[in-house]
């Protein structure tokens, strides 16, 4: 519960904080600059989350181990492997960098969605922000046209659903950070499209009583509803929002990207973020393969490698990569040889551009023995180190707090968290 | 909550009600006014829709975002007024060679967006002064290879994009000769060799792909004939299993009635017939052990026969996965090769 | 909720306005503990030398923890502040150590309450003795007009002057939202506004006291401080009970519908035994608990809050930083609920044997787990059993008895927040000695009358809902600066502008368009529904999801883009209003300035001005689109959405 206050929002100070740094000073601006040290506005990154809800094999993607179910090739950079059923995505090594050492404890979806997405274990009665969320709060440009936090829901193949789909929530954040959500990457955004022809009128109905209104109540509920209202309305007429039809793309960069919905997902996101989004989340489903992965995985190679080699040079050639974090991840990976079940011990993950040291591999997992790759033998990355590494990559410093219902201060990233330096420049 | 904010709620609410008008509205910039100061310079910024940041945490240093502002040429006299800026972001504005002339001022100027805006050849040679210079988006502009040759006089630059510019191979090359250590993207020479790269490994795992299937197929095609056979085999041997399973349960019975016996009577006689017996059952058990690890033997061959023609049609179907895969790197390669 | 690191300096800020109405806190120059004092102790001090930390021996929580002192010795010296440790350090900057220091303000605040001898808000405040006798019940009006009185005084003493009562319409529309949860049916708002009776408005209030709507209002407004949205849910596949949840709102809306008593129905939870089938409330302590595991730490978290107005959270793991709890206070409650059993679908106690009502603190808390605790109730004697008897009783047993410090006093201050959107004692849980009632003397009025009643729920809602508080406008005064209205709006001298919250609004738009079954989800996702999209939910979760609003105070506008353009575009609310069909057919050759009307009163519960008549036969001529364009309009109005 709240502690006593005015009636002046919160979302007030927020903006105070997150904007005002620059804004309305009428002292000296470096001296400005430097009393503002401690909430200084993020670098302009943004993020592209890839999503693999069910959980990817490690060694069927980025950790194959001799001997395995699939064999290891080698990448544009010299000593790092990784299958050879992504050819494309190995000639884009020097613009990534695999996380080999994911060490996240729990085995069970749901939670591991949650841990995976907020940097926190998930317990009963309180509730975390999503990192999409975060993003949203701290890299979002406040009442711009565009939504800062969008996801795409990039459909399935293979009916190997894990459980819950995780909903990104942004708890005490406030629900104006909540995603916009394209269910359909083909059909854009939802209720973007007007829904009938006569909006223009409709409005102008709506105009003269909505003005007396405010100067009859000048309060902030009002002044907050019609700025939403607002938004909503300059976001449908605005040019920008064009970045929501995949139509207005030619047809060459369609077909680069591949047919596949999960390639389509990852051009809208592009867009999206081309058009002033920061973080954008497409979520492929139903990677539980307790069938055996690689049976699977072979069958998901062809549009994988497509969509995300294409995504990455795609970014690169507009200059975007630099700006541009690319993060692919599930919910934990799978059990060491076959991927038949469950596996939170030592998985891995994969991150591209964002201005982050790439053409590296952090951390490894064993080599030899029966159970190959069933330990992580250097640098454990745990949920909130891996949380930690993603705000500073993004630019966000993790040692602000929040105040969370009962006076309770929450860090944005745990204090327990050890970024990972070898990522960050 | 200030009034200044409740009296912009209406300011848009009008705004969005001019309907397609908006646009033509909020194009229509604040004129340029000089500034008198750096806090005039941020405020008018910001008037425009441009963002003010630091270009890294621990840094003085600023960047200014002009994206989806209403920047002109004439705006960028403001930066005249700012200090230790060192990351201009114009994608997609209205800025022309003109505003160029401002922009070359920056000296401390590291990174420079022009993407998507009417800048020309002709601009560029604004820009020669940019000693500090690392990276340069000349991505979706008319720049072609004169422009690019006023690069030269950019002694750090390293990071040039050029993606859907006039720049052709030739200039780049020429560039990069003068500039040591200076990335091109796109850049063609590099791109093809990464093309050929991936579509080498797709080659040979589609190769790989094929020795396997061709293997399979051949398994499947021997052992298609052998099921039969070895089905009755395994029926044979699960029948052998099963009565030496009766004979076995059998003289343990009777193991276990002598044995009863020997305990109540404690004869020699009683205690010969359970010792006999217990031999027996330790036979028969053997027996029936021997017969079941043949029948689960031959159970083994039963299913790799029948499971061979399976296998072979999931070999055939993902094998159609490592053609898209070395059909996709074909085509990349072949972009390359037709000179796109 | 949606604070930021800034959320102290609000505290800092937000406190002394809250107090300025408050009776007998005289011109407000004064430095007082609570007010002026505290603020700058939670922000700068307690951290270190608080229930968490006591760096240097010290904890500051409390003033006779301060006079004792640290290592350094007493960190006050009253009415001496140059002898005082602790200003001292304060003075020479020393304390706080890093680079934020004091304010001149801040410091002259510490200064002055040490010269004047420590003085609080409390001690201020102990006159302020409630008007009514706690001996007897009194009738509504009774209760209302002092109610009236509590906050008058206080107004006076603030030197503000009270807004006028609103009109009939804006008392009719907020009265159905808050006793029915949704706006009136053009009808009903007719009978009202058209209705002579000088006494119309108390008996709106019985009227609709009477229907079962206020039950179901009232048990789904419980449902959602008791659950989140997002439920808990089974570890791996992570089925949530929604089902479950909104039927324990049902049931507990069909108890306070039948008008029974806060107590019986607190009983029949806290000490619920059986299967969900047969008893919905079963869910309360899988709801509380954590993956469907009943846990004594979640139950008695969830008892604290909901039922006794504390907050115990921080208490679970180590004693209270801010609050004067200890780690122990928290576990001999949890010891209570200890010894049950069961998950999202029962739940059972077994006896427990005498002399064993110990609970051992687990190791998931990070100081002293192993720790053995005596159950015993909330600052008072411990508890033990001579018999094998379940545990559960006897803590009802103690909590619902009409003398209780807690139970009566937290759902008084409660059904006070729902109205008025913030607490006589703010956090609602937050009931301390250091978090004073704003007018001790109303909060102490209302709790006696609630109890004394037997806990009649609806006696007490009857009781506010008639005062001239509940009844005043919520407009402002056109010229009065943002100060006056914030002072203006804490002292209860006018009414907060609310936000609508999701059942509200959802129930409203159906009425509003005759459709029972409104259904806002995306199109997308129900053409999708065989084939590749996400899972979504029945259409009510995903409404409630999509428009769910602050719960800790709705005065705070949070919805965004997707809301908004739900309301501007979802083709549903364009598409006809059953509603509007038959209001036609029932009303013979209706004349178009007659149908706008109509639709005015069903959404807005008023009739149009003559200007906005206007503007709707403007648009009427204008386009084919006709009267479902001017019901678009109206729901997507600020008006609508808000709570005059």
């Amino acid at each position: 519960m709240s502690q006593p206050r005015l009636n002046v929002s919160r979302r007030d100070f927020a903006r105070l904080s997150a904007a005002g740094v620059l804004s309305g000073v009428s002292v000296p601006w470096f001296e400005t600059l430097a009393q503002a040290a401690s909430i200084r506005r993020p670098r302009g990154k943004n993020c592209i989350l890839l999503w693999m809800d069910g959980g990817p094999s490690q060694q069927h993607t980025f950790d194959p181990k001799p001997g395995g179910e699939f064999r290891s090739a080698a990448t544009s950079v010299p000593g790092i492997h990784i299958v050879e059923q992504l050819p494309q995505l190995a000639q884009c090594m020097n613009d990534m960098a695999i996380l080999r050492s994911m060490q996240t404890q729990i085995n069970d979806h749901y939670d591991a969605k949650y841990y995976l997405h907020t940097g926190f274990r998930r317990i009963t009665g309180f509730e975390h922000p999503a990192i999409g969320c975060i993003a949203s709060h701290q890299l979002g440009t406040p009442n711009d046209d565009m939504p800062a936090f969008v996801t795409i829901d990039a459909g399935y193949d293979i009916r190997n659903d894990g459980g819950r789909l995780y909903r990104s929530v942004p708890a005490y954040l406030g629900p104006q950070h909540s995603p916009l959500a394209v269910n359909e990457p083909s059909r854009g955004l939802e209720n973007l499209r007007q829904a009938n022809s006569d909006l223009d009128a409709r409005l102008e109905m709506l105009a003269g009583s909505e003005q007396r209104f405010a100067r009859e109540y000048p309060l902030p509920a009002v002044s907050a509803q019609q700025s939403a209202f607002n938004r909503a309305v300059r976001l449908m007429q605005s040019p920008r929002a064009r970045a929501f039809n995949l139509d207005a793309e030619p047809a060459s960069m369609r077909e680069a990207y591949g047919s596949h919905r999960f390639g389509q997902s990852c051009l809208l996101a592009r867009r999206l973020i081309e058009a002033g989004v920061s973080f954008v989340e497409v979520f492929h489903r139903g990677w539980d393969d307790h069938n055996g992965a690689a049976r699977n995985m072979i069958l998901r190679a062809p549009w994988l490698d497509l969509a995300m080699a294409t995504l990455i040079r795609d970014l690169k050639q507009r200059g975007m990569l630099d700006d541009t974090l690319i993060v692919w991840m599930g919910e934990f990976g799978r059990t060491p040889g076959d991927g038949n079940g469950h596996f939170s011990n030592a998985w891995s993950t994969m991150w591209a551009g964002g201005g982050i040291n790439t053409g590296l591999v952090v951390g490894r997992t064993s080599e030899r023995g029966r159970n190959a790759g069933g330990t992580v033998t250097e640098r454990p990355i745990t949920p909130p180190d891996y949380i930690a590494t993603l705000c500073l990559a993004l630019g966000i410093d993790i040692r602000q707090e929040f105040h969370a219902a009962g006076s309770r201060p929450m860090p944005v990233a745990d204090h327990a968290a050890q970024p990972i330096r070898e990522l960050l420049r | 909550m200030s009034m200044r904010r409740i009296l912009l709620g209406s300011v848009f609410l009008l705004a969005a009600l001019a309907g397609s008008k908006l646009h033509a509205q909020t194009k229509d910039a604040p004129p340029y006014k000089p500034a008198a100061n750096a806090d005039e310079a941020l405020t008018r910024i910001e008037e425009l829709g441009g963002i003010v940041r630091r270009a890294a945490p621990k840094d003085d240093a600023l960047e200014v975002d002009f994206r989806n502002s209403t920047v002109t040429d004439a705006h960028l006299q403001y930066f005249h007024s700012l200090k230790m800026v060192t990351v201009v972001r114009l994608r997609e504005t209205r800025i022309t060679d003109a505003g160029l002339v401002h922009l070359g001022k920056i000296t401390t100027l590291k990174r420079l967006h022009l993407e998507k805006t009417a800048v020309t050849d002709a601009g560029m040679q604004h820009l020669t002064g940019l000693k500090e210079l690392d990276f340069l988006n000349l991505f979706g502009t008319a720049v072609g290879d004169a422009g690019l040759d006023h690069l030269k006089a950019l002694p750090k630059l390293k990071s040039l994009f050029v993606f859907e510019t006039k720049v052709s191979a030739s200039g780049i090359a020429k560039l990069q000769m003068s500039i040591p250590g200076l990335q091109v993207v796109p850049d063609p020479v590099q791109d093809r060799q990464r093309a050929e790269a991936a579509w080498k490994l797709a080659k040979s795992a589609l190769d790989e792909a094929e020795r396997k299937l061709a293997a399979v197929k051949k398994d499947a095609e021997e052992s298609a004939p052998k099921a039969a056979q070895l089905k009755r085999e395994l029926d044979e041997a699960t029948k052998k299993s099963a009565d030496a399973k009766k004979k076995s349960d059998d003289a343990n019975k009777k193991w276990n009635d002598a044995g009863k016996r020997a305990n109540d009577l404690k004869t020699p006689e009683a205690k010969q017939l359970a010792a006999e017996t217990k031999k027996m059952f330790d036979e028969a058990q053997m027996a029936f052990k021997s017969a079941q690890a043949a029948s689960q033997a031959t159970q083994q061959q039963f299913q790799k026969a029948s499971n061979a023609k399976k296998l072979a049609e999931e070999a055939q179907k993902h094998l159609e996965s490592y053609r898209i895969l070395e059909e996709d790197a074909r085509k990349r390669l072949a972009s390359f090769t037709r000179g796109d | 909720m949606f604070r930021n690191l800034k959320r102290l300096a609000i505290y800092a800020i937000g406190l002394p306005m809250v107090f300025l109405a408050s009776p007998a806190l005289g011109d407000g120059q004064e430095s007082l503990l609570e007010r002026d004092v505290l603020p700058i102790l939670t922000k700068q001090c307690l951290g270190c030398h608080g229930g968490l930390r006591q760096k240097g021996g010290l904890d500051m929580r409390t003033i006779p923890l301060m006079l004792k002192g640290g290592k350094s010795g007493p960190a006050l010296k009253v009415k001496d502040a140059s002898a005082s440790e602790m200003w001292k350090r304060i003075a020479a900057d020393e304390m706080p150590p890093g680079d934020k220091k004091l304010s001149a303000a801040e410091k002259n605040h510490i200064k002055q309450w040490i010269a004047n001898g420590l003085p609080t808000v409390a001690e201020r405040q102990k006159n302020d003795a409630p008007l009514l006798s706690e001996k007897e019940k009194h009738a509504p009006k009774e209760v209302a007009a002092a109610i009236d009185q509590h906050l008058n005084k206080g107004l006076a003493s603030a030197k503000l002057k009270s807004v006028p009562p609103g009109d009939d319409a804006e008392f009719l529309r907020r009265v159905y939202i808050d006793l029915t949860g949704r706006v009136p049916t053009a009808d009903q708002a007719i009978a009202f506004l058209d209705n002579k009776d000088a006494d119309k408005r108390a008996k709106l209030i019985d009227a609709l006291l009477a229907t079962p709507q206020f039950g179901e209002q009232l048990g789904r407004t419980w449902r959602d401080w008791i659950c989140p949205p997002e439920l808990p849910s089974d570890g791996n596949g992570g089925a949530q009970p929604h089902k479950e949840a909104q039927n324990l709102g049902k049931w507990m809306g069909e108890r306070f519908a039948a008008g029974d008593s806060w107590n019986k129905i607190t009983r029949e939870i806290l000490t619920v035994d059986g299967e969900i089938n047969k008893k919905p409330q079963v869910i309360f302590f899988g709801l509380v608990g954590d993956g469907g595991r009943l846990t004594p730490d979640g139950s008695a978290r969830a008892v604290a809050s909901l039922f006794m107005g504390v907050q115990m959270q921080c208490a679970q793991c180590h004693d209270d930083p801010y609050r004067d709890w200890a780690q122990q206070d928290h576990w001999a409650l949890a010891a209570f609920f200890s010894k049950i059993n069961g998950g999202f679908n029962k739940v059972s106690e077994s006896p427990t044997p005498k002399n064993s009502t110990q609970i051992t603190i687990p190791k998931s808390a990070f100081k002293n787990s192993g720790t053995i605790v005596q159950a015993a109730f909330l600052k008072g004697k411990t508890f033990n059993l001579n018999k094998d008897e379940a545990l559960r009783p006897h803590f009802v047993d103690w909590l619902t008895t009409k003398d209780n410090p807690y139970f009566a006093q937290s759902f008084a201050n409660r059904a006070w927040f729902y109205f008025f959107a913030r607490g006589i004692v703010n956090p609602v849980d937050d009931f301390r000695e250091l978090n004073p009632p704003t007018h001790p003397g109303l909060m102490k009025l209302l709790t006696n009358e609630f109890a004394v009643s037997g806990f009649d729920v609806k006696h007490l809602i009857r009781c506010i809902c008639n005062s001239e508080a509940y009844q005043r406008t919520s407009r402002v005064t056109g010229g009065t600066d943002e100060q006056t209205v914030a002072a203006l709006t804490a002292a209860y001298g006018r009414m907060p502008l609310r936000v609508m919250n999701a059942d509200v609004l959802y129930d409203s738009l159906k009425a509003a368009y005759g459709d029972p079954k409104l259904d806002l989800r995306a199109i997308d996702a129900k053409d999708n529904i065989a084939g590749q999209s996400a899972p979504i939910a029945d259409a009510y979760l995903e409404f409630l999801r999509r428009f769910g609003t602050n719960k800790e105070d709705a005065t705070d506008f949070t919805h965004g883009i997707p809301q908004m353009l739900t309301m501007i575009n979802h083709p549903r609310l364009l598409s006809g209003s059953k509603a509007l069909d038959s209001h036609r057919k029932m009303t013979p050759t209706p004349s178009p300035e007659q149908t706008v009307e109509w639709l005015y009163l069903s959404t807005l519960s008023r009739r149009p001005t003559d200007q906005e008549q206007a503007e709707a036969q403007r648009y009427l001529k204008r386009t084919e689109n006709g009267y479902i364009g001017v019901l678009w309009m109206l729901v997507n109005r600020s008006e609508y959405l808000l709570v005059r």
